[in-house]
This record gives C-alpha cells, structure tokens and sequence, in this order.
C-alpha cells in the first residue's frame, strides 16, 4: 500500500506534480523560516554560554613581581564610534594562562588582533588606528574569544616591567571561564521564545493548509479506490504517505534554503552582534526535528482532516455541519486586551514589560479564538455590499464555514500580535518571511482549486 | 457471515428493502431477485430509487429495513470491513462517472483492484495488459484515465470491473455520458465478456436500447419495483427464469 501511495504521489501526471512541489514549496518556506529562527537562538546561547575572559579580575600588583601568572590590563578604546576591546598583558613565566582564542600569549613586541580588527588595521593609515598598538601583528584571534564576526579585540604583548607602570595593570594567575552574568539574556531568551511561538503557529498552520491542498480532489480519488475495495486503513496508509512524501520534500528543500541564506543570516546583526556563520546553525537535533518531525506532522494532520470526512464508495462528504461562531468566542480577546493594557500600565524598567506577557499571551489564544466570528461578521458584511457573482460566492463560502476560512490565518494572529514586541529587526525578518509564506499560498491556492476543480460527486 | 439459506438459481436478492436518506424515503419496499449470470436491467424515472437500490444491492448502502443477500448470505448485515473486501474480490462496478482515478493510467486503474487484493504487481500489471487487448485498448494502457474519450475511459472501467472475475458487475448508467455509437460498443463489450465470465450484471439505466441487452427488465417507480417486464432481448438463462419465477412467487405472497 505504501508503494501504491507512492505510485500516487509520484507519477500521477502534470497536474500532480505541480501540487507535489507547490506543497513542499511551501512546506520549504515554513521549515526554513523556522530553522532560521532555531539557528539565531542556538547563536544567542552560544553566546551567552561562551567563557567571559574579560570578566578577569586580578590582584594588585605586587611590588616584587612573582614567578607564575601574568600583568594584565584589560581596557576599551574607540575608532569612529566602534568598541575596541583591548588586553595589555605580560607573562611572568612559562605557565602563564593563555586568553581565549589563541594559543600562546603574544610576546612582547607582538599582539594578536581580532579578523575585523586586523582587516580594519589593513585597511586604514597606522597613524590613525595601527599605531595605538605598540609592535607587529602576530596572528588573529579565533572565534572562542569573539562574540561576532565584527568583534574589535586585541590582546598586547609587553615586558613585566613595562606593564607594571601602567595605571590599571592587575596580577592575574587565572583567567575567568565563567559566561558573562546575565543582564539581557534572559529578556532575550523571552523574545526568542515569544519569536519560535511567532513563526511557529503560522508555519504549523502554513503545512497544514500546504499538504490538504486540493483536498477535494484527494478525497474523489480515495472515494475511487473505497469502491474498488479499498479499505479505511488503506485510504489512511495511501494519504499519509502522499503528505509525508511532500513534508519531506519541502523540508529537505527547507534545510537547503536556510543554508543558503544562513551567511546573509549570520551577518544580519539582528541583536546587534553579526554571528559566526558556524555558530547559526539549528543544531543536529534541530535538523532531524524538522526533516522527521514535519512529515510526521504533515501526516497527522492528513489523517486528522480525514477524520473529519465520510469517505464511501461514492464520493466523499463531510461528517458534520459546522454550528455558526457564537458572539461569545470575543469574551478571551476582551479578557486579553484588559490584562495587556493592566499589564502595560503596572510595567517598570525593571520588569521590562514582564506584566503584561499574561496579557499578550490571552489576547493572541483569544483572536485565534475569536476570529471565525469576526470572520462571520466581516462576510455578513460583505454579502450585503457584495456586487457580483465572484464576490457573493466569497461571501457566501466565507459565512459557510467561518471557521475554515479562519484557519488559514489562524497562524498570522499570533504572529501579528507577538512580533511587534521583539523589536524592528524580528519584525521586518518575519514580515517577510510570512509574506513570502503568505505570497505562496496566496498565489497557489486559486491556481490549484481551478486546476483541481472537483468532479461532480453523486448521491441519488 | 450469517449461516448459509438455499436459494435455488439466485445469487442476488433484495427482500422489501427501505431506504431513506434524512427525511426523503428512497426505497419503501423493494424487491428483486437477480439469478446466477443474469443481466439485470433496473429501469424508472429520475428519483424512483433505482440507483440506491443497486447500491443496495452492492452493499454501498445499507438499507433501514429489509434484507439484502448474496450468494446464500446476508449482505446487509455485514461489517463495513467484509462489504469491502466483497467489493473487492466478488463485485465490479461501473458507474457513469468518478469511478476512476484520473491520474493514474488506463493500466495503473485496471490493475488497482488486483494490487489491493494483493496479487503481485507483475502479475496485475499481466492481467490489465491482457484485459486492455480484449478491450481493443491494447495502445491506451500508458494514458491516463483523463486523456481518453468518453468511451475508452468507460472501456477501461468495464476492464477494471471483469479484471478480478466478479461474481456480480454493478453498473449505474454505463452509457449515461456517451453517445449512442460509444454506448453499444461499452454494452456490447460489457455484456459479452460478462456472460463469457458467468457474471451477474446489474444494470440501472434509463436508456431503452442499453436495457434491451439484459435478460430481465425490472421498473422502479416511487421506492418500489412496480413491474417485472421480462425479456430485455437476449435470450434469459435458465437460472435467471428461476430467479424471476422466485421474485414473482413473492410478490404474490
């Protein structure tokens, strides 16, 4: 049965075929917007979990300079508004401890330079920016020490006694391997989250719609084969393998996407810090999630949609009559709306914005709820100004079945809610990424229902 | 299955079957007995309940009331799972519309019932090519189902039905959407290869000429069979007289 379903997904003409990619089409958009957002938040942790070596403190230098550990003097300077981070550091021995990212402490007369560092002292005239730092560029410094790709940091080479004389030099005899402490990390691990559940509704909602494309057509053809002999388990068999074939292809086609884009990602800054392109990455875990997980997501919701059909011999009709959305689906989003707007007004600089997340979080749950019935009124309305026969029909599908009508956007609510919060660079991202995602849809559906129009399906 | 009644010469029998579909009755009493290797023509106006009393008889419906057999066993009281594997190992339909799959081709849909009774694909794909060449399709098996004529793809379906040796082939306005020359050939072709089988052949139809192939006419009218008029035509086969003579004996009763 499974070759059978195969055999259908695969070679079953033109018209099938368009289907197959536009599904994973979409199904590719949703993974990869989806895998971006897992990759930048593998890059935050990575980053707030790296080792803050410049969270050393040190001792007060000796007067007698001692055998073991190094002068240290960690500083900051500026060229044209950027940070440069500055070490000025003197080995007192052999087994000095060694900062992050390089291998050996620069001798003196020598300093390491960060890639950005280094490219910008190339690429400048040494009086204003090479002759801050005393000696030859003996190397670069590697990634474990940087934040970014943008990083400025340096680590100086000197004698001990030429350090000592310096203001602010400390003994150091271990350097710090601790993260930094956490100040934003925790509200951005907020925003992250609050970016997943953003993306992830929508392209949950997205795949779904994407694998019921033309379901129509699906269920006349499952119809056929119930009359030929085919039995419930069969049709179950045939239709999860039909949207797993195209979960797969869009996700594998997702995978690539997000590797393609993942340099102009990792460059974006979207916190301000561009990543290292080897830090954005969604993790292993993450991949399998995505390439197992959405075909066996795509699969579930084909069979939860066939739940909700009456496949026979003759055809295929639905098991119930929708009820018409009652004015009570409001009540959540009204309760929402009054706890964000109590939460905003109780929000400090301290709790940075943390009252009013209930809020945030009932008012997005509550316009998923509410939203058959506005969609209701919206083509009550619209039937009663409607001119013409497209624009009746609409109305009248739309009043139909608000509630599947909703459910294509069902997604966007939550995302139209929750992304204003993370920020202009999250909104513009994801804006795009969803009006890609909504462009595809938008553009595809009319295109597949006319090619698939149904059959007429009899019932005397 | 229920346990096994004789019924001499009868393979296919509704007893006072009643069908309703919400508020509208369908059948309300119908009855008729189809022998071994007859062909059965089912006739009556537009809404007469002639098509809910084929699907009755085939099992797609089961009806309120009554009694539907096969083969000296109770059909309609059959799980939706032993009604399916009737439908396919001892039944064959074609319908005038939707009963193949367009996207696969002429040979994909004549071999489909065989792949799911689970006969091996070569085997299945052997025994659609064969069918196709006595179906004059020999060039069509690679054409999917919607690049051909009207009556090709009713050919097909024809092939598709016979392709498993059913006991019985249930057909609802076979010719309905073809012309008159394409019709008599689906019929010809149809009748002929079903009685070279030994099938039943239960036809619903409207059409006079498509009816004058059956051994036996029955009329439909408001749920019920009003009239047992017969010859079609063809000569009738002795246990399709037999399966009359058992229907008519009721009616009296």
């Amino acid at each position: 049965m499974i070759r059978l379903g195969l055999q259908l997904t695969l070679h079953s003409g033109r018209e099938a075929f368009v289907r197959l990619l536009v599904t994973a089409a979409a199904v590719a958009v949703g993974v990869a917007l989806l895998l971006g957002v897992l990759a930048e938040f593998h890059a935050f942790q990575a980053n707030a979990s790296q080792p803050c070596w410049s969270c050393t403190r040190g001792a007060p230098v000796p007067s007698a300079l001692p055998a073991r550990g190094e002068l240290w003097n960690d500083s900051v300077d500026f060229y044209q508004g950027q940070t440069i981070t500055r070490l000025d550091v003197a080995a007192l021995g052999s087994g000095a401890p060694v900062p992050a990212g390089i291998a050996r402490l620069p001798a003196p007369g020598e300093y390491y330079a960060s890639p950005a560092l280094a490219a910008l002292l190339r690429a400048v005239p040494a009086a204003e920016l090479g002759d801050r730092f005393p000696g030859r560029l003996a190397g670069t410094i590697g990634q474990p020490a940087l934040n970014g790709t943008n990083d400025l940091v340096v680590y100086i080479g000197y004698t001990p006694a030429a350090l000592k004389a310096v203001p602010g030099t400390s003994l150091v005899t271990s350097i710090a391997t601790a993260p930094p402490p956490e100040v934003f990390t925790s509200f951005f691990r907020y925003a992250f989250l609050v970016g997943v559940l953003a993306v992830l509704f929508p392209m949950l909602v997205l795949i779904s719609t994407a694998t019921r494309l033309a379901a129509d057509r699906r269920e006349e053809r499952f119809a056929a084969l119930r009359l030929v002999g085919g039995t419930p388990a069969d049709i179950r068999v045939i239709a999860s393998v039909e949207a797993m074939v195209s979960a797969f292809l869009g996700a594998a086609g997702g995978t690539v996407i997000f590797l393609l884009v993942r340099p102009a990602l990792a460059g974006a800054a979207l916190i301000g810090t561009p990543y290292f392109e080897s830090d954005l990455t969604p993790t292993a875990w993450g991949y399998l999630a995505m390439l197992a997980g959405v075909p066996v997501a795509a699969a579930v919701a084909a069979l939860i949609s066939l739940r909700k059909v009456q496949i026979s011999p003759l055809g295929a009709s639905r098991r119930t009559t929708p009820k018409p959305p009652t004015f009570w689906r409001l009540a959540p989003l009204m309760l929402g709306v009054a706890l964000f707007v109590v939460g905003l007004s109780a929000t400090s600089r301290d709790s940075i914005g943390a009252p009013a997340y209930p809020g945030l979080l009932i008012t997005m749950a509550g316009l998923v709820i509410a939203g058959p019935w506005l969609t209701a009124q919206a083509a009550r309305l619209f039937g009663g100004v409607a001119r013409g026969s497209s624009a009746l029909l609409a109305s009248r599908r739309l009043a139909d079945n608000p509630k599947a009508a909703f459910r294509s956007v069902t997604g966007l609510a939550p995302a139209g809610t929750a992304i204003p919060q993370l920020g202009h660079d999250y909104y513009t991202l994801m804006a795009i990424g969803l009006v890609a995602a909504v462009a595809v849809i938008t553009v595809t559906l009319p295109l597949l229902n006319r090619m698939t129009a149904p059959n007429t399906v009899r019932f005397e | 299955m229920s346990t096994p009644v004789v019924l001499r010469g009868c393979l296919l029998e509704a007893r006072d079957i009643v069908k309703s579909f919400g508020q509208t009755l369908a059948l309300r009493g119908a009855s008729v007995a189809v022998g071994q290797g007859e062909i059965l023509a089912i006739m009556g106006p537009s809404g007469s309940g002639k098509s809910t009393l084929l699907h009755c008889l085939a099992g797609i419906f089961q009806p309120d009331r009554g009694e539907v057999w096969f083969d000296g066993h109770r059909l309609d009281t059959l799980s939706e799972a032993e009604r399916t594997r009737l439908r396919r190992t001892a039944f064959g339909f074609v319908f005038q519309f939707g009963q193949l799959v367009p996207e696969l081709t002429a040979a994909d849909n004549i071999a489909l019932p065989l792949l799911l009774n689970r006969t091996s694909r070569k085997q299945a794909y052997k025994t659609a090519g064969t069918w196709l060449d006595r179906l004059g399709l020999g060039d069509k098996g690679g054409r999917r189902t919607g690049e051909l004529s009207g009556g090709e793809a009713q050919r097909v379906a024809v092939a598709r039905a016979l392709a498993l040796a059913p006991k019985v082939v249930f057909a609802d306005e076979p010719t309905g959407s073809l012309d008159s020359l394409a019709g008599e050939k689906v019929m010809d072709l149809m009748t002929g290869l079903a009685r070279q089988q030994g099938a039943t052949v239960v036809v619903v139809t409207h059409d006079a000429r498509v009816a004058s192939y059956a051994d036996r006419v029955v009329m439909v009218r408001d749920g019920r069979v009003s009239a047992d008029l017969g010859t079609g035509g063809a000569p009738r086969s002795p246990a399709a007289a037999a399966a009359s003579a058992s229907a008519s004996a009721r009616a009296v009763r």
